[in-house]
């Protein structure tokens, strides 16, 4: 598959290279090794809180105007046609619920068409190229308003997502493990590979073979580590509940007191309530046509339960992602590897080629808040867990896929743990939840839609916003009058960002005054 | 222009799905999509057969049946159901038809309905609507999402034939067995405010039609100051307030909970039958979890007692009758097998087999993981039935003890199959389940994946 590298893709390696620079001033990444316990910096606990069924665009990709480095989308920079040749641009009026009353197809096939299908090109490209566009006529054909599948969600309508995303990483080049719906998918997380299934079939997990079935947590208990997934409740069950066995399990209250009492596993998998309740609690994985402000509370109330003790945030690294696009629309294309799994589909299909892109956010205090483009699947989590707790995956994990993947332990800084915590803007309210007039988290505040996307009066980078505090704690320890006399907070524009870098580096290095041009 | 992209021109083989017209209708819309996934489901099949035949499909692909049953019998769209109606009503079959109308972001608002109609092998048939709503007026939270003010409205029409009646009271005889036919037409609307930390008020309003047709042998044996009401047709409003409380649901440790109701049964026509009913129940359990993540206090207690769980429950129902009004029979809660509402209390009597204005009824379960995912359960009932409150201490009471077979899965119990004796009227099988949304079966909430119909 031919893959260009385009002019934002290389503004977003000059300005990756410019924050690894950056980094290397405070720390630098180091992988953590089982052979020095915990690693350094010392990761204990591995949470995982996987969603459903939102593309990285759809979720993240608006972002981009607040995290430049981000390689999202901007409002009607994409589009899609449909089979009767209306073109459907990319907005930025995703809604809460509503606008999937038909499921959005995403099973194998369906998956492809969205990513190979030319609709209205006379003469489509042979052999077909994976060009994104075929998202919009595929929901048609299901049934769907085409044009809700190219909606994305403005950043202040999902306030837990967008403090995370901008206080801490996100993996912009994370995709799912195969074009294909949420079983398979998932299966790539626990056991590193879907052992050559495509299909969505509920208990096809209880085939297994029962020397593997038990994946990554039977590794993990093999060698005397802990793991557990923790699901909601039994309304809601879990997808794991068929080949793991009880002493596996806790329920989504147990997770929160197990954080509260230093108690958690070494690996923990966090599944969210995949159906409305009984009792009126809503469902909170962001499934189609799920209420979209629910699942952004569950991640709220999951880093909060990770904070509720020092000592298990201290030597935590979460990660938030989605299982698979969910048919919603992603710009990017997804790369061929040049490696296939250990399995191959009955269909024909290696699992050479990644799914459509997903949202990844890993927060961890050992972070600093930035973008990373480095290439991550779903085999990437028990990679991770393997390389921290058991060894290398090259050589323990069992398939192909996983012992490949990228793992997270490179996105770690070996530096003291950060004890900050994002500010949450409250969520908005029921009389401002249409798009369009969400209300602003202060009305002091100017709509962020009104902000200018480039120039000096665009908003700070959270890069930017980190990098001057930093500073400004080093003109405190020299020069703290200076230091009173400049507030680094309220920094409200790209301009005063860089007058104050000017004043305090005047005062840092003099040396430097005029020097530059 | 429809261009297509075909599955051999990627090198694969697989089928692909029909293409539906959008449509606004919810029925339509929710109909053209299931015929959409089952048309792709029997597609797959029949390519996994084609491959590889029965032993290949199977082996290869049993994905792709699982997916058919699944899309067959869940989900928005028309299914066939299975299932009983009430206790001796035998296996029942029937249709329902689930649709989301309408969901809208801007007020929350959710409306869904299932329609759905049953009859049994025994002449039992019951048909009805379910709707419920969720409004965004407020949200209270709880452990993580939210929740939200929910509305259900109902209509229900039960024909139940063939019901058991044993005479009213604890010292009745099963060789008074006699039959009476019930039916009964119910519009129960239920309001639900979730206030917080679990808790939840709600009230309710239900209109109520019931009628009583007893046999022959029912009239000979029992005379109307025995079972009022035994030939009265009888319409009701029914006001009524409910707390309900429901811990955080955990799998080790302690979780509890509770409702309490008052309902006011206000005849409007059919006899002197008004009476207000008072319900409490409560459910506490403690959870002990397998190691090796339990600090273990107790070590070899804890091995012992493995993944486990245990239970308390007690259940009390009063009926009071207004001045001279007493409370018909068929309105009498019932202890023995299954109850109306396919309650188990005192698993080794007969269905339906006591029957009294007021009724008490405690119970213990202790339920252990054996080899993942079979567990076992041993279980003790105690209960007794009583025409006056002052009846219902705690001497003669009736009991039930019995084992059974778990099927857990996510470390809790499932379903069960269960053996029960105990109170010397012979010993009974039972299979009780309690499946789960995520493989697509579900409750009653206005939900997504497990829209199951009605009953």
């Amino acid at each position: 598959m031919a893959k260009t590298t385009g002019r934002r893709e290389w503004l977003s390696m000059v300005a990756r290279g410019a924050a690894a620079t950056t980094l290397g001033v405070f720390g630098h990444p180091r992988a953590a090794r089982p052979d020095d316990g915990c690693g350094s910096p010392c990761i204990k606990h591995i949470i995982v809180l996987m969603m459903e069924n939102r593309s990285f665009d759809h979720m993240l990709g608006l972002l981009m105007s607040e995290i430049p480095d981000l390689r999202g989308v901007r409002v009607g920079e994409w589009s899609n046609v449909d089979d009767k040749g209306n073109v459907h641009a990319l907005t930025a009026d995703a809604a809460y619920q509503g606008q999937f009353r038909v499921d959005p197809p995403h099973d194998f096939w369906s998956a492809h068409q969205q990513i190979y299908l030319h609709p209205g090109d006379r003469t489509p490209p042979q052999p077909p190229r994976p060009d994104m566009r075929g998202f919009a006529a595929t929901y048609a054909r299901a049934g769907g308003n085409p044009a809700h599948v190219m909606k994305c969600f403005s950043p202040e309508r999902l306030p837990t997502i967008r403090a995370l995303a901008k206080n801490y990483l996100v993996c912009d080049n994370w995709f799912a493990s195969l074009p294909g719906p949420t079983n398979p998918n998932r299966a790539f997380a626990h056991f590193g590979t879907s052992f050559g299934r495509v299909d969505n079939g509920p208990v096809w997990f209880m085939m297994l073979d029962r020397r593997v079935q038990h994946g990554i947590y039977g590794r993990l208990r093999d060698r005397g580590k802990t793991s557990k997934i923790y699901y909601y409740n039994q309304q809601s069950g879990t997808v794991a509940m068929t080949f793991l066995p009880s002493y596996y399990f806790g329920l989504y209250r147990d997770f929160v007191s197990d954080c509260k009492n230093n108690a958690l596993p070494d690996y923990a998998f966090i599944e969210p309530p995949y159906v409305d309740q009984d009792d009126g609690t809503l469902a909170a994985d962001h499934h189609p046509d799920n209420f979209v402000l629910a699942g952004d509370q569950f991640i709220r109330n999951v880093y909060e339960a990770i904070r509720s003790s020092d000592e298990v945030w201290r030597s935590t690294l979460l990660l938030i992602l989605w299982d698979e696009h969910g048919g919603i629309f992603d710009h990017v294309s997804p790369p061929t590897l040049p490696y296939a799994d250990s399995f191959r589909s009955p269909v024909g299909f290696a699992f050479d080629r990644l799914g459509v892109r997903v949202g990844a956010i890993v927060v961890s205090p050992y972070v600093t808040p930035g973008v990373s483009h480095a290439l991550f699947e779903h085999a990437s989590i028990p990679a991770t867990v393997t390389q921290q707790f058991i060894g290398r995956p090259d050589i323990h994990a069992p398939y192909r896929r996983e012992q490949r993947a990228a793992t997270l332990q490179q996105l770690l800084v070996d530096m003291s743990p950060r004890m900050d915590r994002p500010e949450f803007e409250r969520a908005p309210r029921r009389s401002e939840g249409g798009p369009g007039h969400v209300m602003p988290a202060s009305w002091s505040e100017s709509r962020p839609w009104d902000r200018p996307t480039s120039g000096p009066t665009r908003s700070p980078s959270s890069l930017q916003i980190e990098h001057v505090r930093e500073v400004h704690r080093l003109l405190a320890s020299r020069n703290a009058k200076l230091a009173r006399a400049l507030d680094p907070h309220g920094l409200t524009s790209q301009r005063e960002v860089a007058q104050f870098m000017r004043l305090a580096l005047a005062a840092l290095h003099p040396e430097l005054e005029g020097r530059d041009s | 222009m429809v261009q297509e992209l075909t599955p051999e021109s990627l090198g694969l083989t697989v089928c692909s799905k029909p293409t539906v017209a959008e449509s606004s209708v919810p029925v339509v819309r929710d109909l053209r999509t299931e015929y959409r996934e089952l048309a792709f489901d029997i597609c797959r099949v029949k390519e996994d057969y084609r491959d590889a035949g029965f032993r290949g499909m199977l082996q290869r692909q049993f994905g792709t049946i699982q997916d058919l049953i699944v899309d067959v019998f869940t989900g928005p769209g028309l299914h066939p159901t299975i299932g009983n109606i009430v206790p001796e009503s035998g296996t029942a079959l029937g249709l329902s038809l689930n649709d989301e109308w309408h969901r809208a972001q801007s007020p929350h608002l959710r409306f869904t309905t299932s329609v759905e109609g049953r009859a049994s092998e025994n002449g039992f048939w019951a048909a009805g609507a379910v709707a419920h709503i969720q409004f965004d007026l407020y949200r209270t939270y709880d452990v993580a999402p939210f929740r939200m003010p929910q509305a259900t409205i109902a209509i229900k029409h039960f024909d139940l034939p063939k019901m058991p009646f044993f005479g009213l009271g604890n010292q009745t005889s099963r060789r008074d067995r006699s039959l009476f036919e019930l039916t009964e037409t119910e519009l129960p609307i239920l309001l639900d405010f979730p206030v917080a930390y679990g808790l939840t008020l709600s009230a309710q309003f239900t209109a109520l039609h019931a009628a009583s047709d007893p046999s022959p042998t029912f009239l000979s044996r029992f005379p109307e100051a025995s079972a009022p009401g035994r030939q009265s047709r009888t319409t009701y409003v029914v006001p009524g307030l409910i707390a309900t409380y429901r811990s955080p649901d955990v799998l080790y440790g302690l979780s509890g909970e509770a409702r309490v109701g008052y309902e006011a049964y206000e005849a409007l026509a059919g006899g002197p039958f008004s009476f207000d009913r008072f319900e409490a129940w409560t459910a506490v359990h403690y959870g002990i979890e397998d190691q090796p993540f339990a600090e273990a206090t107790f070590p070899y207690v804890r091995a012992l007692l493995g993944s486990s769980r245990l239970s308390a429950e007690a259940n009390l129902i009063i009926s009071e009758a207004r001045r001279h009004s007493s409370v018909p029979f068929y309105l009498q809660p019932t202890l023995g097998g299954g109850d109306i509402h396919n309650e188990n209390w005192l698993r080794s009597y007969a269905n339906y087999r006591f029957r009294a204005p007021n009724v008490v009824a405690y119970g213990l379960t202790y339920e252990r993981r054996l080899i993942d995912p079979i567990g076992i359960s041993v279980f003790a009932q105690w209960g007794k039935v009583g025409r006056d409150v002052g009846e219902l201490d705690f001497d003669r009471l009736k009991h039930s003890v019995g084992i059974g077979l778990t099927l857990r899965l996510g470390g809790r119990s499932v379903a069960e199959f269960s053996f029960a004796w105990g109170g010397g009227e012979d010993t009974r099988f039972y299979a009780t389940g309690n499946t789960n949304n995520a493989i697509g079966f579900g409750a009653r909430a206005a939900g997504t994946i497990g829209l199951r119909g009605v009953f």
